[in-house]
């Protein structure tokens, strides 16, 4: 790659439509005319090097064990011969061309994320050994497969490796993703070049280009189509012709796009032309940026101008109902607490599930994984453990942040290589193997140490946000001005980004929000970058969107007007003369939390259940079995139930019990079954009842819920399968716990089963609505 | 048929009127999924003699015509997000939202299949229409990488709000 940047570099054009007009027929790979048709290839190939094209891709496009599961051929005979091919067509280099797999990724398809490293791995594997000159993955519209295939060429071979996506009009992946996304996820991982191809023509092509080289450090590359197609009788047209592609490339080329060439129908033509317009066009040299950046698959928060709100309610510590939902592993719980962080404003969310008694690396992988397939902001990994954090580092779908590194040597050896491989912006605390220094100069100290350590790794400044660290005021009286003028140091001296987990300067006082607040408004004027703080608070919020609006950083004060213009001075809704059964059948949650606490003072927690709640729950489950009372209605009344419930909860830990279980049930959707919605219907309800409910999730093997029923002792699973594709892999489950845990019973459920269907697999109970599941645990375990 | 009724429909409620504050939740979970959804579909074009399906339902699906459309078509991978985030936060809404998304990509389709003068389609998995077919419309349409739908070991389709289908069409 030494004379990038020197030169316009030339990629090839389309080879599709080529093959086809040598005769391929549709549904033949193309692949596999690499080995019955070398001829056309090598004459395809030099075609392009003819025209100009300093790489060629050699057609291995859809070369993966998943898109040639049925050929004749090996993966080895074909992209081997797919090298040698196009290294006999001339002296150019020789891109081993990657894209995707067909498949989509978990959370969203069935597809693990090591699985698709894999698949990737074998082919990179075979085409280094082949003699490829490059890796070239392109055509990939979602961030994590992607990931997986950047991976897979970094992991198996020295080779450069170029990465570019599909972008549609709006700049946007298939799966979300927009550019600063995309170009955040690729520094960080080290790809040696960026950018677009297929999809659109280079007119359109030519704004995005424009976008990702005013954000990138690293070379770009726009590999267009030949235009927009369109249908005339059976043939394909494009909107342009070949003269108008190599004008508009040579206008992207001038935007300072390094490496130019084609994708879906374009020719040698075109690339003929484009080579002579843009030949003589010196490349723009890239500035280097210095851009704070975090991701996650479609959203990049740059932590810039203004600062950022960290959720900072995922964390045990101090928390008892959390730390009861990390022991039973109840994910939901957790995701919960991060859904209702996005909706109160966070824009990062830190995640800490650290507890000594759980596997904390097998934690941080749930639950990080579980957030992002139900929110869209970017993570704060927040462990000690170097293990747990690459674990969950490596399967997370875009930039995170990391939290963290400090100035002890031993923690910056094993964490820096870690964010140099996977990329990441990562927490500096300042503290080292003394402790906290007790000055501010002793914090910068040890923050200048941590930055000149980053960049031995090849991390540069903006990558590392630093954390000088605050202790409470309530036994350090200076505790607070030593923090903001260590925060004031570090800003100005170093130019790095800060973040701070404000509350700790409380500790130990009463009515701590008064204090955090106004800690927060200070810290904030001093340029603090991150605050660590609970979203839902509403003092903290306020802080944040005056000092916003005060310090011209909120245009308009448009978003302090937002948020508090139609803010009306009425009180919280009187809960009146309603009770609590009331509350429940009418599906009012915040009242039925109300109501149950109110009525926790005069009555126990048991009376309160089963007096109030469950009678109230029952009538609605009558009126649902007798069809007056309909589906949504049902489950609003469960979740005000379950409001009611949880203040019922927090009374008994309060009080240093444990709730009361009515027995322990596992709940999965079988193997190759991803719809979970009616399992998530059951659990919700049976929980409701009192019973404790372990949710493996959707597409769990037949050998897990075996495992899991041995370890927790389970004597009724529910399982759940939705089509008639995934039944055999409900019954091969019945018959594996049948033959290992006889004593065990099943229940099953969904739309493809019938009461005779589950009666011929095995199952003792077969759930037709949401109801049932009730009704097989009272059988089971006795009212 | 309005979307409403269809919505209600799916919910199970029959002829039956839901309870206003359902009413006013299918409508703001309705503004939700539009906000989030983003339909996508190819088609293909085929004489009849191309069709690549055979079997009783496929035959009579094209009576007798000449020419037949091969479709795809999807919401997109955020309405099943939505929807997920839903399901662990808020049964009720992820019940509704599945309705609400059911009747938007059969709207989807009828919108699609509208520009044509067509009999009613149909899509794998009716009749002896294979579900397995859904793999091989995909590929006859490069649904992957066009519109970003791609099917399970299991044969189902993802993002999950998605239809592939046939129609014969009178030209």
């Amino acid at each position: 790659m030494k004379d990038w940047g020197k030169k316009i570099k030339f990629f090839d054009g389309g080879t599709g439509s080529l093959l086809f007009e040598a005769g391929l027929k549709p549904g033949i790979p193309p692949e596999t005319w690499n080995i019955e048709h070398p001829e056309v290839l090598c004459d395809i190939h030099a075609r392009y090097f003819n025209a100009g094209a300093d790489y060629v891709m050699a057609n291995t496009f859809g070369a993966n064990r998943i898109k040639l599961k049925d050929c004749k051929y090996s993966l080895e005979e074909i992209i081997t011969a797919a090298i040698k091919n196009a290294k006999s067509a001339g002296a150019g280099k020789v891109a081993l061309d990657i894209g995707p797999t067909g498949k989509l990724l978990k959370p969203l398809g069935d597809l693990d994320f090591e699985d698709a490293v894999s698949v990737f791995a074998e082919v990179v594997e075979i085409g280094a050994r082949a003699g490829a000159d490059v890796v070239h993955i392109e055509t990939m519209s979602d961030t994590y497969e992607l990931k997986a295939a950047v991976l897979a060429a970094k992991e198996n071979c020295d080779l450069p490796v170029f990465a570019t996506v599909v972008f549609d009009e709006n700049g946007k992946l298939l799966t979300g993703g927009d550019i600063p996304t995309v170009v955040a996820l690729l520094e960080g991982l080290g790809v040696d070049a960026i950018g677009m191809n297929c999809g659109l023509g280079p007119i359109q092509m030519k704004e995005l280009a424009r976008e990702m080289v005013k954000i990138s450090n690293l070379p770009v590359i726009v590999n267009p189509n030949a235009g927009l197609p369109r249908q005339v009788g059976d043939k394909t047209v494009y909107d342009i012709d070949a003269d108008t592609f190599a004008e508009t490339m040579a206008e992207i080329t001038s935007l300072g796009v390094w490496a130019v060439g084609g994708c879906c129908g374009t020719t040698p033509e075109h690339i003929e032309k484009t080579v002579s317009l843009c030949r003589d066009i010196i490349p723009c040299p890239i500035e280097k940026k210095e851009r704070c950046v975090v991701t996650s698959y479609s959203k990049a928060v740059l932590i810039d101008d203004s600062p950022v709100i960290v959720g900072e309610r995922i964390n045990p510590t101090g928390k008892k109902r959390f730390k009861e939902a990390l022991k039973t592993s109840d994910i939901d719980y957790i995701l919960r607490e991060g859904v209702a962080q996005v909706k109160a404003g966070a824009h990062i969310l830190d995640v800490n599930v650290g507890l000594p008694e759980i596997d904390e690396k097998e934690m941080l992988i749930k639950v990080s994984e579980g957030l992002q397939a139900v929110c869209d902001l970017p993570l704060q990994l927040d462990t000690s453990d170097p293990i747990a954090l690459e674990a969950a580092l490596r399967r997370y779908n875009g930039k995170a942040l990391i939290n963290s590194v400090n100035g002890k040597e031993e923690v910056m050896a094993q964490v820096f290589p870690i964010v140099k491989k996977y990329g990441g912006v990562v927490v500096g605390l300042t503290l080292d193997e003394k402790g906290i220094p007790a000055t501010a100069e002793g914090r910068y100290e040890i923050a200048e140490r941590i930055v000149k350590c980053a960049e031995k790794y090849g991390i540069s400044k903006e990558n590392i946000i630093i954390d000088v660290l605050c202790m409470t005021i309530s036994t350090d009286a200076c505790g607070a001005k030593t923090t903001l003028r260590a925060l004031s140091l570090v800003k100005e001296r170093l130019g790095v980004k800060t973040i701070l987990g404000v509350s700790n300067i409380s500790f130990g006082l009463p009515r701590r929000e008064v204090v955090n607040a106004g800690f927060f408004a200070l810290a904030l004027q001093k340029g603090l970058d991150a605050g660590i703080i609970n979203p839902n608070n509403e003092a903290m919020m306020n802080s944040y969107f005056a000092y916003r609006a005060l310090y011209a950083k909120d245009a308009n004060c448009a978003d302090y007007i937002a948020r508090y213009a139609n803010e009306t001075e009425e009180k919280p809704k009187v809960t009146g003369s309603l009770t609590l059964s009331q509350a429940i059948e009418s599906g009012l949650k915040e009242d039925s939390y109300k109501l149950a606490s109110e009525l926790l003072q005069e009555f126990t927690p048991l009376e309160v259940i089963n007096e109030h709640l469950v009678p109230a729950l029952d009538r609605v489950g009558v009126g649902f079995e007798k069809g007056e009372v309909f589906l949504p209605q049902l489950l609003m009344s469960a979740e005000a139930a379950s409001a009611g419930f949880d203040a019922v909860k927090e009374q008994i830990l309060k009080s240093g019990e444990t709730p009361e279980i009515k027995g322990e049930i596992l709940l999965a959707t079988v193997k190759g079954d991803i719809h979970d919605i009616g399992k998530n219907i059951v659990k919700v309800l049976l929980e409701n009842y009192g019973y404790r409910v372990y949710d493996l999730g959707k597409d769990v093997s037949p050998e897990a819920i075996l495992q899991a029923v041995g370890e927790k002792g389970i004597t009724l699973v529910g399982l759940s399968a939705l089509m008639t594709t995934t039944v055999p892999a409900m019954a091969e489950t019945i018959k594996l716990l049948r033959e290992k845990c006889p004593n065990t019973k099943i229940m099953v459920g969904g739309a493809v089963l019938s009461g005779e269907y589950a009666e011929t697999i095995g199952a003792d109970f077969y759930g037709k609505d949401a109801m049932s599941g009730v009704h097989a645990a009272e059988k089971h375990f006795g009212k | 048929m309005s979307r409403k009724s269809e919505i209600l429909r799916y919910l199970g409620y029959k002829k039956a009127v839901p309870r206003k504050d359902i009413d006013g939740a299918i409508d703001r979970i309705e503004k939700e999924i539009e906000s989030v959804a983003e339909p996508r579909t190819v088609k293909m074009k085929i004489s009849i003699e191309n069709m690549p399906f055979c079997g009783k339902t496929v035959e009579k699906a094209m009576h007798g015509c000449k020419k037949a459309i091969i479709f795809a078509a999807t919401l997109g991978a955020g309405v099943d997000r939505l929807i997920m985030q839903k399901e662990c936060s808020n049964i009720s809404e992820a019940v509704i939202a599945q309705a609400i998304a059911a009747a938007l990509i059969e709207e989807v389709c009828d919108k699609l299949q509208g520009e044509y003068e067509s009999y009613p389609r149909v899509s794998p998995g009716y009749g002896d229409f294979p579900l397995a077919a859904q793999r091989d419309i995909l590929k006859i349409l490069s649904a992957d990488t066009k519109i970003g739908l791609s099917t399970t070991e299991a044969l189902m389709l993802v993002p999950t709000k998605s239809v592939t289908a046939i129609f014969a069409i009178k030209e």
